[in-house]
């Protein structure tokens, strides 16, 4: 009996935004389709949030093949946006995914800000949406996307115009392939963004050794899964320390171990992505694991471990971190 | 429905230098594969390697509650699965992907198989059988020789049920000496070609001449496509072939491992 009131008392909520998650673990766009893709496996309505594929304001049929490769740890993609189009999501897509108890968020892109604008206006009307999750970040695309995430004054132009549109809170994505991660993170901040994502894929590719060619019809692609773990922490370490928004950390978490790190590093809600294709009960088991540590460490709400790990931690303003930021 | 579900290695049976045939226990899905249907496996928990591994289903025991993958080592995945003992566990997803047309009695079943390819097409001759098709059945198998023949004993069963059995290896040391696309041709000159049904797996070079023969000679052909997948239940959209089904139809993408991996050869364009 006492081990069931202990369970009961563990409180895994958050409120970003205005919107209440039941837990803090997502799957992160593009690893989980539209949601019902993996409906027959996993019940949705114990996952904190689904992110869409991202949504551009017509379909886009993406790159040629080959899109994928597997490398160390890892895996390379350049699927160039490969979508149903809003509409589509809107008509369609939303039907199934406003059944469930998750929230819905909407990942979002465009060739010019513009096009972000149409999108982000179209999903105004979604009945059963969340939030935006703007990708200013996704390195395979000629226009758009990294193009406005590598520079702060794009970054800050973008996320405003979306803002100013919409309805719901937005959550920008932010890219690793920058000079400065941080500078990007205020920008989204300063435009009104309720919360920020980090990190997208890494540029990276591979070459056919025996062809003697790229082995990705777009030549690069984003580098995904367990490799890219430590610079997503790193990043969401670094950004913690100067933005009070909060941060949603991405990047190669398998297991609950892995959430736990960014929960430490200051991450207030987490997303799991290329794992999801491995295992796609991943994120629930992230779920039952955060509970389970939460309990055995007699911890009453994971908003307790945020940013735990800067505590007694100089920072580079030669400052140090007492509090943790929740 | 798909499953996921430990499965246990009931037996690792070698066949030949790099060949390895996989019996695995899986009783939901051994009861409800059908030809064309492939599993996802994952090699071991500690995601190394990181991605599962599709494979087509070789053949099912649905009284024992098992299924069968061929394979021949070429990476890190099929080269840790050949270790795999007797009572050991991977992790199955499946059946997955779209199958193969049953043909009606009236057609002729024509089953071109190769190297590994045998797999998918070497169910639907099985399945056939199992389930009294009364239709003719020729199965051409080839390979680059004698030695990588995997599955041989396999056909020489089919050929016990009166299937019309044929080899081809590119160095002559078994059966015809060419390709398998040659060895078609001699057949498909006895054969009424509206009545003809092909159904084939195996190298990018020989699917890419049947999808070309089957669009010239407008032949019912289908194809089990093998690509890379990452997620195979068609959230990642990573495994994609250009399709375009009509003469004035835009090129398109779709996903093998949802959209098939068995496609109509007239539909889909491969390089």
């Amino acid at each position: 009996m006492a081990r069931e009131t202990s369970t009961k008392k563990i409180d895994l909520s958050l409120e970003i935004g205005g919107v209440d998650f039941a837990n803090p673990v997502m799957v992160a766009s593009g690893t989980f389709g539209y949601g019902k893709e993996y409906a027959e496996l996993v019940d949705l309505n114990r996952i904190g949030a689904v992110i869409s594929k991202t949504l551009t304001v017509v379909p886009r049929d993406g790159h040629p093949p080959l899109r994928t490769f597997e490398t160390p740890s890892g895996m390379l993609n350049a699927i160039g946006l490969h979508n149903v189009g809003v509409d589509n999501f809107i008509d369609e897509k939303m039907k199934f995914l406003r059944t469930k108890k998750t929230k819905v968020i909407a990942n979002i892109a465009g060739s010019t800000i513009e096009e972000y604008v149409q999108v982000a206006e179209k999903l105004n009307s979604a009945e059963g949406l969340h939030m935006l999750e703007i990708n200013i970040s996704s390195p395979n695309v000629k226009k758009g996307c990294m193009e406005f995430g590598s520079r702060a004054d794009l970054t800050f132009e973008c996320v405003k115009a979306v803002k100013e549109v919409s309805r719901f809170p937005v959550m920008p994505k932010l890219s690793p392939n920058v000079t400065d991660i941080v500078e990007i993170a205020l920008a989204c901040q300063e435009a009104g963004a309720e919360c920020i994502s980090l990190i997208n894929t890494l540029v990276g590719m591979a070459i056919d050794w025996k062809k003697k060619k790229p082995v990705l019809s777009n030549i690069t692609g984003g580098l995904s899964g367990p490799a890219i773990k430590p610079v997503a922490l790193a990043m969401v370490w670094k950004v913690y320390q100067k933005v009070k928004v909060p941060l949603v950390g991405v990047g190669g978490i398998m297991n609950t171990q892995d959430a736990l790190e960014f929960f430490m590093a200051g991450a207030s809600a987490i997303q799991v992505g290329t794992v999801n294709y491995v295992d796609p009960q991943a994120s629930v088991k992230v779920v039952d694991g955060l509970k389970k540590y939460c309990q055995e460490n007699k911890i009453s709400s994971i908003k307790e471990l945020i940013g735990i790990a800067h505590q007694g931690q100089n920072r580079p303003n030669g400052s140090i971190v007492n509090n943790s930021q929740t | 429905m798909v499953y996921q579900t430990p499965a246990k290695v009931t037996e690792n049976i070698r066949l030949g230098e790099e060949g390895f045939k996989l019996i695995l226990s899986a009783p939901q899905i051994a009861k409800t594969a059908l030809a064309g249907h492939f599993v996802h496996i994952q090699v071991n928990p500690f995601f190394h390697p990181l991605l599962r591994r599709a494979f087509s289903i070789h053949d099912v025991d649905s009284k024992k509650g098992t299924l069968e993958v061929v394979f021949k080592v070429i990476g890190i995945g099929t080269e840790q699965l050949s270790y795999k003992k007797k009572g050991e566990i991977v992790n199955l997803l499946g059946p997955l992907g779209k199958i193969f047309t049953y043909p009606k009695n009236e057609d002729v079943s024509i089953m071109i198989a190769g190297g590994l390819g045998i797999v998918p097409v070497y169910f639907l001759a099985r399945d056939l059988l199992r389930k009294k098709h009364k239709g003719k059945i020729c199965f051409l198998y080839g390979a680059k020789g004698k030695e990588e023949l995997y599955c041989m004993p396999d056909v020489k069963k089919l050929k016990a049920q009166k299937v019309e059995t044929l080899y081809s290896t590119d160095d002559g040391s078994y059966g015809f000496e060419g390709y398998l696309d040659a060895l078609l041709e001699q057949v498909l000159k006895k054969e009424d070609k509206s009545k003809v049904k092909i159904y084939a797996c195996g190298p990018e070079g020989l699917l890419a001449k049947l999808s070309h023969l089957a669009k010239e000679e407008n032949l019912f052909c289908q194809l089990s496509l093998e690509v890379g997948m990452p997620c195979g239940m068609g959230t990642c959209m990573g495994c994609v072939v250009k399709y375009k089904p009509e003469c004035n139809t835009p090129v398109t993408f779709k996903r093998v491992c949802y959209d098939g991996p068995v496609f109509n050869a007239q539909e889909v364009i491969l390089d």
